[in-house]
């Protein structure tokens, strides 16, 4: 994926999470992003690594800069004590109007990540998206438990229950986006 | 007795001090290498004041990061303690005292002749000047001298600080993640701070100034501010307190205006592109070597010398791009972007760049894209009735600082006038809206 259609990617998940009600700052289209590619398959190309609240992507975070010095998304103050929330803009949106066959093939993978991410915070993203790097970590065949032990253990703040839970709707997940169409680059 | 602290004076912080085991490092030759590489390559060739070196910039930093390291240290509260036990106990804030001091000395050890100068083309993929700085920080030549220290220091330990968990593959705790902050952060890193000060002062220009000791003074470490009702994040991270928030104002307009004056100065740039276009000629394989055992012989003196011969020998590997250093005779701008062109079109010097080559030899065109570190970047604020917000929040400067993100397109001077006089005639074709896809 060029850089031109990975910016109307990431503008049009952006809208989508905006429009749908969901908080949307920089934690949250980095973990929508990680479960876009990661999750969804959709060959975004960034560079995660187990960082701040999970998985995170420095490369991301710079594209994201790059993106408002190009006006395509916008940066907006909150009241206090609040962090800012990101948005797409016109020239975003008509950057992503150019690509509709794209956009249109991955409605289905789009609507997902952003159904996922839409009612959740920081915290709770920040399980999934690490119960999302477990399950892909190179060891097939674990059991659900000894996934939650991983994910505890990379992260030792969440507890026994909630890291099942978060293993086990990815597994879900993953199952949905498995019966999904393969994406080309 | 035997004297086990020295001075060196600095312009910018006055004295430096270094203990015995550090001026060891002082004295290795990978950091005396960094006496032979300028901090802002061929700037001086635009700020004829502008010939300051690694090896000063290295001691600042190492100066500022010990300041911040002991305003943080004192001031943790209960809550950071709780979270970071390396924070409880005289024996470790020592330790990772020394290592953050070693860290901030040997974070810039890799750079290459002319510091950033074609590290993106010149080294093979994967490499960068952090990663040749781990290699050298773990290499035979300084081990026995990270071993004879008392206690003995982690070189490991080094390399995450001096890098940080953007350029060094291991994991890394939240305790190790805040020291890095204090050299490398995006925010608060003090390698930033030393280098616009310095570079501000050796160029001859004021930008680069802020209140870096109010600043240091008010650093904390904190909570994230919220980013919505139900996301609050735990990891603690570099903030100041409200009273520094102007002070960190300042260090992001400085940051701005030095981008914007010196370090993406069109000619500044043109100069590194033909020095780049120089070194893929004259380097063996058109790559600088990753090994480290050729880096004491890999500096700018080598190079200068090496393009000062061949800008005299027609026959010479680089002799164009050399003959265009010496004698001032570099491309000219013919566009830089501007945020109406980029409305239109989010590549519009690319697209002129692409247009441009299929008119006119290529070999006389250049196109260059350089994206600047982030506006200001959000961090928290420890506000006077204990509540932490967002930076964004609470400083109405720092959600406009602009963020960097130029294109230049330059041309051989001696087509310089036709190719303008064809953007003129073109302008409007090439920086169009996208066109839509064709439907599948």
């Amino acid at each position: 994926m060029d850089s031109i259609k990975r910016a109307a990617v990431l503008a049009d998940l952006t809208q989508r999470l905006e429009q749908q009600g969901s908080w949307c700052g920089e934690t949250h289209i980095q973990k929508a992003t990680y479960l876009a590619q990661a999750l969804a398959g959709i060959p975004t190309g960034f560079e995660f690594i187990l960082y701040k609240h999970g998985p995170f992507s420095f490369d991301l975070s710079d594209e994201l800069d790059v993106l408002q010095a190009q006006e395509i998304l916008a940066s907006v103050p909150q009241r206090m004590p609040y962090g800012p929330r990101i948005r797409t803009t016109e020239v975003g949106r008509k950057l992503r109007d150019c690509f509709p066959r794209m956009v249109g093939e991955l409605d289905g993978r789009l609507a997902l990540v952003a159904g996922v991410v839409r009612d959740r915070g920081a915290t709770d993203l920040e399980r999934l998206a690490t119960a999302l790097l477990v399950s892909l970590e190179p060891a097939a065949g674990r059991s659900v438990g000894a996934k939650a032990a991983r994910l505890r253990e990379l992260n030792p703040h969440v507890g026994e229950a909630e890291a099942r839970a978060a293993v086990e709707e990815i597994e879900t997940l993953q199952g949905r986006a498995a019966g999904m169409a393969e994406v080309g680059a | 007795m035997a004297k086990n602290v020295h001075e060196i004076r600095d312009p910018i912080h006055v004295f430096i001090r270094l203990d015995s085991d550090e001026r060891k490092i002082l004295n290795s030759q990978p950091f005396q290498r960094l006496r032979y590489i300028h901090q802002l390559a061929m700037s001086y060739l635009v700020y004829p004041g502008a010939t300051h070196r690694r090896f000063e910039h290295s001691l600042g930093v190492m100066e500022l990061a010990d300041r911040a390291y002991q305003v943080l240290v004192q001031s943790a509260n209960d809550a950071a303690r709780e979270q970071l036990p390396d924070l409880n106990g005289d024996d470790k804030t020592r330790y990772w005292r020394r290592v953050l001091r070693m860290a901030a000395l040997c974070h810039d050890l890799g750079h290459l002749p002319f510091s950033h100068a074609g590290e993106a083309e010149l080294l093979p993929p994967g490499w960068d000047h952090e990663r040749i700085s781990r290699a050298i920080i773990l290499s035979d030549a300084m081990r026995p001298l990270w071993e004879d220290m008392t206690p003995p220091i982690r070189p490991m330990d080094v390399v995450k600080l001096a890098l940080g968990p953007r350029k060094a593959p291991e994991p890394f705790s939240m305790w190790e993640t805040i020291l890095s902050e204090i050299i490398v952060g995006d925010a608060f890193g003090v390698d930033r701070m030393d280098y616009l000060l310095r570079d501000s002062h050796h160029a001859g220009v004021a930008y680069g100034k802020f209140d870096h000791y109010r600043l240091i003074d008010n650093l904390r470490i904190l909570p994230p501010a919220p980013a919505g009702d139900r996301s609050q994040g735990t990891e603690l991270s570099l903030g100041v307190e409200e009273g520094g928030i102007h002070s960190a104002e300042a260090l992001m307009l400085a940051r701005y205006f030095m981008f914007s004056q010196l370090y993406l100065h069109p000619i500044r740039r043109i100069y590194d592109i033909h020095l780049k276009d120089f070194l893929g000629a004259w380097l063996p394989g058109a790559c600088f070597p990753t090994d480290v055992a050729a880096y004491p012989r890999l500096t700018d003196n080598e190079v200068t010398a090496a393009y000062l011969e061949a800008a005299r020998r027609p026959d010479k590997p680089g002799h164009d791009p050399a003959r265009r250093i010496v004698e001032r005779d570099h491309f000219r701008v013919l566009y830089s972007s501007n945020p109406d062109d980029v409305r239109i079109h989010p590549q519009p010097g690319r697209a002129i760049f692409d247009a441009a080559v299929q008119s006119f030899p290529p070999e006389r065109i250049r196109y260059d894209r350089v994206v600047g570190k982030r506006g200001a970047p959000e961090f928290p604020v420890a506000m006077r009735d204990g509540r932490v917000v967002s930076s964004t929040a609470r400083s109405q400067v720092l959600p406009t600082v602009p963020r960097f993100l130029v294109e230049y397109v330059f041309v051989d001077r001696a087509i310089h006038a036709d190719v303008l006089a064809w953007l003129d005639a073109h302008r409007t074709d090439i920086i169009k809206p996208l066109e839509e896809e064709p439907r599948g």
